[in-house]
């Protein structure tokens, strides 16, 4: 169990080196989501009560799309240069492999979520009513739950031909329950948590992590393998 | 037996002859939503087996992964192509039923929602296999795929329910009378015996490809 | 809900025709595919 621990410690402190030397795809991943975020403001007509409503959806919109291209980069740099495979030879479990690409994954789409925040709240006027520590928590919660079937679908197709189509083809319809909850507990930290409601998809959002979270870490060896 | 398969949907087709004409003609009139209400008899069969045709994917998927047996990797192949059939199906009866009912083509009802989100990953899937070309990695990564489809089916079910019941609540009348039942439980097998017609002529037609393509 | 639905037998008409229309259809597809894939 230790070691586990010590080989997972291993792979994200390997990513996190990595995506700090990458950290133009970050900003770029970033600069994408909130040019979606002005555009989802046109899409709104300009209406401000329909603006401060929609806020949270905009939100998860606009990362999820945003995370399509940040997965579909994180696979990119490995199919390149034959990495993956290199990888493999080194002498950790592929599930470890898994909770650094995802951690890695989850870091670069909470920074991006992080930073559209105040973006929504200048845009929007969606101000976080309920503290902004439940409002990061949602954020944090909602993008671990993209990153984990994020990085098993991205694997698969990041070595499929049509990669960029077949991404968020099998990712959208798999996280339409995260969107869902992430979008209901942002709504309720944006508007006010009138109905007691927050915890509630908070807890919603536990339970996918879990269970995508241990699904990927038990099934990432098979995806990779040749 | 050679193509035993067609007998079975043979059966499956006299049957859901025989349980249509029940439930149109000689079932009595469902006392809220009127004639309406008979599209269940067609209904409700095809999701029950839908829903079935997706979870024999997910086993076909759990017995690739566990024995590498290609017999699995025909059987994730034709469930879900099978699957996607019925699923679309369902969800224009569902459009169909929702009209006259609640005056919409689409509700938000979790059912209804749920079956679409189910046909777009399996949708999603099907595209997968037809972008991989090493027959092996393709069904792998399909086995993969197939296991969080399915797996994340009550997510999304729990999660639409819970979105709708704050915004409005939305009841489907149900009374329960013995001839009602009868023509549904008949409609529920016939369904049953065309999809199983379905599923081991799409499995044949698999196993034939494969070896096409593994000899190459 | 106010009363009964009246009518709606079109409903009905047409949730049937496209289930039997659908199950021919995809029937036809399976049964001229295995035969040109020669499924014996």
């Amino acid at each position: 169990m230790n070691e586990a621990l010590r080989e997972c410690a291993a792979m994200i402190g390997k990513e996190l080196s990595h995506l700090w030397r990458a950290r133009a795809r970050v900003a770029g991943t970033a600069a994408f989501a909130l040019a979606t975020l002005l555009l989802f403001s046109f899409a709104g007509g300009m209406n401000a009560d329909l603006l401060r409503h929609n806020a949270a959806g905009y939100l998860w919109v606009g990362l999820l799309l945003a995370s399509t291209l940040s997965l579909g980069e994180s696979f990119r740099v490995e199919t390149e240069h034959n990495a993956l495979e290199m990888l493999l030879l080194l002498p950790v479990r592929p599930a470890a492999i898994f909770v650094g690409k995802a951690v890695g994954n989850l870091v670069v789409l909470l920074l991006v979520g992080l930073l559209m925040i105040p973006l929504c709240v200048v845009l929007f006027d969606a101000a976080p009513r309920e503290g902004v520590g439940k409002l990061a928590l949602t954020v944090l919660l909602g993008t671990a739950s993209i990153s984990a079937p994020g990085t098993m679908h991205a694997a698969l197709a990041s070595r499929a031909r049509g990669r960029d189509l077949l991404l968020p083809l099998l990712l959208f319809p798999l996280v339409v329950p995260c969107v869902i909850a992430a979008v209901q507990a942002s709504r309720a930290c944006f508007t006010g948590d009138a109905m007691g409601e927050l915890s509630s998809w908070l807890a919603v959002l536990v339970g996918f992590c879990v269970v995508h979270w241990s699904l990927g870490a038990l099934l990432f060896e098979r995806v990779v393998e040749d | 037996m050679r193509r035993w398969e067609i007998w079975v949907g043979l059966l499956g087709l006299g049957m859901l002859v025989f349980g249509s004409y029940y439930g149109l003609v000689l079932a009595p009139r469902e006392q809220y939503m009127g004639d309406v209400q008979r599209i269940m008899y067609v209904h409700v069969p095809t999701a029950w087996n839908t829903l079935l045709c997706f979870t024999a994917s997910f086993v076909g998927a759990v017995g690739w992964l566990w024995t590498r047996s290609w017999k699995w990797d025909h059987l994730i192949e034709s469930t879900i192509i099978t699957g996607l059939v019925t699923g679309s199906l369902l969800a224009v009866q569902g459009a169909i039923w929702a009209k006259p009912t609640w005056g919409v083509w689409w509700t938000w009802d979790p059912r209804l929602t749920s079956v679409a989100v189910m046909v777009l990953s399996f949708l999603g899937i099907l595209a997968l296999r037809s972008f991989v070309d090493d027959p092996i990695k393709r069904a792998t990564w399909s086995a993969t795929a197939a296991v969080l489809a399915w797996v994340n089916i009550p997510f999304v079910y729990l999660c639409v329910r819970w979105m709708a019941s704050l915004h409005q609540t939305q009841s489907t009348p149900k009374t329960v009378d013995p001839a009602m039942v009868f023509p549904l439980r008949v409609n529920a097998f016939a369904v049953l015996f065309i999809v199983i017609f379905f599923v081991a002529t799409g499995w044949r037609i698999a196993r034939e490809l494969r070896k096409r393509e593994l000899a190459e | 809900m106010s009363g009964v639905i009246q009518g709606g037998w079109e409903y009905v008409g047409a949730a049937y025709g496209i289930s039997a229309l659908t199950f021919a259809m995809f029937a036809v597809y399976l049964l001229v595919r295995s035969r040109q894939e020669g499924v014996r």
